[in-house]
């Protein structure tokens, strides 16, 4: 853990995009955690003298066609972006991870959960999250489900191809030979070899989130349009894109370059993964 | 050969199964009444009598899938709610225009993205590799109606080159010249996937230049030239044609949002105003021939696949 | 004939460059075999790859040092070069028949590849047909067509060696050819090798770890340490009568062939890791003979006839040498 940490922060000084991806993401939740300190107005604050204002000194990134503080909406906005990054994240870590391991250790029922995998995966991304909201409806809950099941199936695949390879590794037969029970090799030997792959998916996974969640919001079917996501700001700034560009501008910067840092900081982190596991990796799924 | 078509056929098939049973009883998850559902808050309850023996719902729902499945297998999706029609006329409308559109999208990211990615190996480390692959990551992380919205306000609000939106089909009046409706639409969805095409060619040329068989290669004194052609590109394609059909796959699902952009008459699109209009067999329907889409390319992908690389056994 | 003098490869480190191959010098007749031993690491593989102009990795080059082929300098030059400048007589075969050969093209297609920059004029089917029987490739028509995993380790071995006859090379460099083989086809490989020296008049350049191999193959040896030969002399000689110390516990190391007993004496300590190596005698930490003028400076070549070493208490030189 420590020595992949090393690792990222080894990288950052040698790469000088995956600093700044690093940067980056720390502006993202100081935003997130500060936000009623850094905005200038509130995010609903609605102001009909000043609509469509331009960036100026007041409003430094423009105001949309409510007169509302777009710099503050985007301050508020990276609220609602870790939160769906952590959600995805946390959800697929946790049926991913168990549904990986079970599949390694057990085979009868591996086959039966590894198959089930497959066919979620057959289901293109965005509609497979499309249509959970169907079942669960619009909200921010449930597009941090539906974009997690999207992400267990990944999750699952990979776990359980790290958790096969170090199977066969002679030191969990040993310890199994030697009598040692199911879940003390799992907390033993399997887990802790696993961080460092599931750090990296962890950082995709929380990428993609980001994009996932933005063409929920953008199609009318993610977070509510009361609350200021950057998703929904964009989908807003459809009808105005010719007379208030930068209404376009500064949401869609923020997904991008968030989803870019993170995406810096997984290939950071696998770039100093251990190479046996890499493989099981596999491509990154987009949504 | 025929074997192992056969057994990938049947895991195919034994997934598309598993996949209708999904999607059949996806309606029968939406909290409600289905039939009270679909017809939405203002139905009389004679509506939601006569829609519930329509649909068949009355019965078990095992049988309820047989009778779905079967007519499916005979080319019935049911009825679209909301246009009174066929659901596969319905998905015909959109398939043509969403099939262009993605087989479009292709043509860029395989023009784009192989080449790029096979010139950021060959100066691996040079300023132009580490700004094609930073270039390249950025791109794959910015959501695609975002790129549109950009083309939109760029080349048709503020040049006026290209159409904004719509797309009257090339069968209409205008034939061919119509395809420049698809232009910025396919430009929008080839972004980010030419930029993960170009960093998995990338990855895999470098990955194959490693390989033992390339220093033979060169030991024998071919040029640097021919090496990289002969030997690591070929083999470094393998990796990159496999991920064809995926990419495919995921173009027609990406399309859902890039033709509500470009306000494209597709499939994608039609998912979407389904499921604002609660037009249940028809998100049904969309799915299903999507998933089935996605496992025949898959199935065709890795079947050449094993006529491309002798390396794998044959069972 | 292949001459080696002062040779030095240093590869890149985050610390800086690193010498591996420490001036090195040697030299191959045609039609003779020298034996290159030395332990894992003491960069045998280093050395060949500096004689054929494959090193690759960035920052791994040759910093000093000649490598000539009958005259003429071909320090650096890579396979392409020299063939440009029609020097294209030095091939190599690999330690891994698995994966040295491209795994989709047929067998036949990669030995014709070779034919066509090595022999431009001539009828490459027949040229690819001659090769194989001459490596003895059982029915070539049939195995020009075969692809490398439908052969055996020793049948891509054999292609990997028509491979390199076919640069019609005055030497052939071989990287533990039949470490990854077992003992049988080794021994058939091995056959095949001598027969080809003998036949083609070609130097071979043979590294091993395997003393057995090199007694029964070579012609002359070279041993090597640290990234330094220590010793070179005929294969009688130096088994009879080692000069280096660091040979003779080579030696001793060998299990005896007649009882198959595991051998009595190791080397105590370990070989030093290359950025370990310190002035003076890079053995002497190891060496029980060593002493006070072992410890730094220049060591001393000893020489008995065509049989040298570098050493300060050279050993067995009261022996005759045969
Ligand atoms: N890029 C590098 N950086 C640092 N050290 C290196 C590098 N490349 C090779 N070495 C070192 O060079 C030394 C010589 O390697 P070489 O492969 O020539 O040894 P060898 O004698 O062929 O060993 P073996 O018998 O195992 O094949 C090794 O100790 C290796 O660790
Ligand atoms: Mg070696």
């Amino acid at each position: 853990m420590t020595a992949t940490l090393q690792g990222v922060f080894g990288a950052a000084s040698a790469r000088p995009l995956t600093a700044f991806g690093l940067v980056f993401l720390l502006v993202v939740i100081v935003f997130a955690l500060a936000s009623p300190l850094i905005a200038p107005y509130a995010p609903l604050e609605i102001d009909s003298l000043n609509r469509l204002v331009p960036p100026n000194a007041e409003h430094w990134f423009g105001t949309d066609h409510f007169g509302r503080d777009t710099f503050s909406r985007v301050v508020y906005g990276a609220r609602l972006a870790l939160l769906i990054g952590i959600g995805v994240v946390g959800f697929a870590l946790m049926t991913g991870v168990p549904i990986g391991v079970v599949s390694a250790l057990y085979p009868k029922i591996g086959r039966v959960l590894m198959r089930g995998v497959d066919v979620l995966m057959a289901f293109p991304s965005l509609l497979l999250a499309l249509g959970l909201i169907v079942i669960l409806g619009r909200g921010v809950a449930n597009a941090i489900l539906a974009i997690g099941v999207v992400y267990l199936t990944t999750t699952a695949r990979i776990v359980y191809g790290v958790a096969l390879r170090l199977r066969e590794e002679t030191y969990v037969e040993a310890a199994q030979s030697m009598g040692a029970g199911t879940i003390w090799t799992i907390r033993k030997h399997i887990l802790p070899n696993m961080i460092s792959p599931l750090l990296v998916q962890a950082s995709f996974v929380f990428a993609f989130a980001q994009l996932g969640a933005a063409s929920l919001d953008f199609l009318g079917l993610g977070t509510p349009p009361d609350i200021p996501s950057w998703g929904n700001m964009l989908a807003e700034s459809r009808l105005y894109i010719t007379r208030a560009p930068w209404l376009l501008f500064f949401p869609g910067m923020m997904i991008a370059l968030t989803a870019f840092s993170l995406n810096l900081t997984g290939d950071a982190l696998r770039d100093h993964m251990d190479p046996r596991f890499r493989e099981a990796m596999g491509s990154r799924k987009r949504m | 050969m025929w074997g192992y078509i056969l057994k990938r056929t049947a895991a195919a098939l034994a997934t598309l199964v598993a996949a209708s049973v999904l999607i059949f009883i996806f309606i029968h998850l939406i909290p409600g009444e289905p039939a009270a559902v679909m017809l939405g808050d203002a139905a009389t309850p004679d509506q939601v009598a006569a829609l519930r023996t329509r649909l068949g719902l009355d019965e078990p729902l095992f049988v309820q899938y047989f009778y779905w499945a079967g007519s499916a297998l005979q080319g019935d999706l049911g009825r679209s709610i909301f246009f009174d029609e066929p659901v596969t006329s319905v998905i015909a409308d959109g398939a043509q225009t969403s099939i262009l559109l993605a087989s479009i999208t292709m043509v860029w990211v395989v023009l784009i993205g192989v080449p790029v990615g096979v010139i950021a190996a060959m100066r691996r480390g040079s300023w132009l590799d580490q700004g094609l692959s930073g270039l390249a990551m950025l791109l794959a992380s910015i959501p695609t109606f975002w790129v549109g919205l950009y083309l939109i306000l760029v080349f048709a609000a503020q040049l006026g080159w290209l159409p904004s939106s719509g797309y009257p089909s090339i069968f209409e009046e205008g034939g061919l010249a119509n395809l420049r409706y698809l232009i910025l639409p396919s430009l929008a969805l080839a972004t980010p996937n030419a930029a993960l095409i170009l960093r998995l060619t990338r990855a895999s040329m470098l990955d194959v230049s490693k390989e033992d068989y390339v220093r033979t290669a060169r030991a024998k004194g071919i040029s640097p030239r021919q090496v990289t052609l002969r030997h690591i590109l070929r083999n470094a394609l393998l990796v990159v044609v496999s991920a064809f059909g995926f990419t495919f796959a995921a173009l027609i699902s990406e399309a859902v949002v890039t033709e509500t952009v470009f306000a494209l008459p597709g499939i994608g699109r039609t998912v979407v105003q389904s499921i604002l209009r609660r037009d249940y067999p028809v998100i049904q329907g969309v799915i299903l021939v999507i998933v089935c889409l996605y496992l025949v390319l898959n199935l065709l992908v890795d079947i050449s696949y094993r006529f491309l690389d002798p390396r794998v056994e044959l069972e | 004939m292949l001459v080696v003098e002062d040779l030095v490869v240093s590869v890149g480190t985050p610390r800086g460059a690193l010498d591996i191959v420490r001036g090195v010098s040697f030299r191959i007749e045609p039609g003779e075999i020298l034996g290159l031993v030395g332990e894992s690491g003491s960069g045998k593989s280093m050395t060949s790859l500096a004689v054929m102009g494959l090193l690759e990795k960035p920052g791994t080059r040759v910093t000093s040092g000649r490598i000539a082929i009958d005259g003429a300098d071909i320090t650096d030059a890579t396979p392409y070069e020299r063939v440009r400048k029609g020097n294209g007589d030095v091939a190599m075969i690999f330690q891994e028949p698995m994966t040295s050969l491209n795994p989709v093209r047929r067998i036949g297609d990669q030995i014709a590849e070779a034919i066509k920059v090595h022999d431009p004029e001539a009828d490459v089917n027949a040229r690819t047909r001659e090769l194989m029987d001459l490596v003895r490739l059982p029915d070539a028509s049939l195995q020009q067509g075969a692809y490398p995993h439908e052969l055996s380790g020793g049948m891509r071995q054999r292609v990997m060696i028509a491979i390199a006859l076919a640069c019609r090379p005055k030497v052939l460099i071989a990287d533990e050819p039949t470490t990854a083989l077992d003992v049988t086809v080794q021994l058939q490989i091995l056959g095949l090798i001598r027969d080809l020296c003998d036949r083609l008049r070609m130097g071979v350049l043979f590294i091993t770890h395997d003393l057995g191999v090199v007694s029964q193959l070579a012609d002359r040896v070279a041993v090597m340490y640290a990234g330094q030969i220590v010793e070179t002399g005929s294969v009688g000689t130096i088994f009879s009568a080692p000069l280096h110390p660091y040979t003779a516990g080579l030696m001793a190391c060998v299990p005896d062939p007649s009882t198959g007993h595991a051998p009595l004496v190791t080397i105590p300590g370990q070989a030093p890791r290359p950025d370990e190596v310190t002035s003076g005698c890079p053995f002497s930490p190891r060496c029980q003979y060593a002493g006070e003028p072992c410890r730094d400076g220049l060591v001393p070549l000893v020489r008995v006839g065509e049989h040298t070493a570098f050493c300060h208490f050279p050993l067995n030189m009261g022996v005759a040498h045969v």
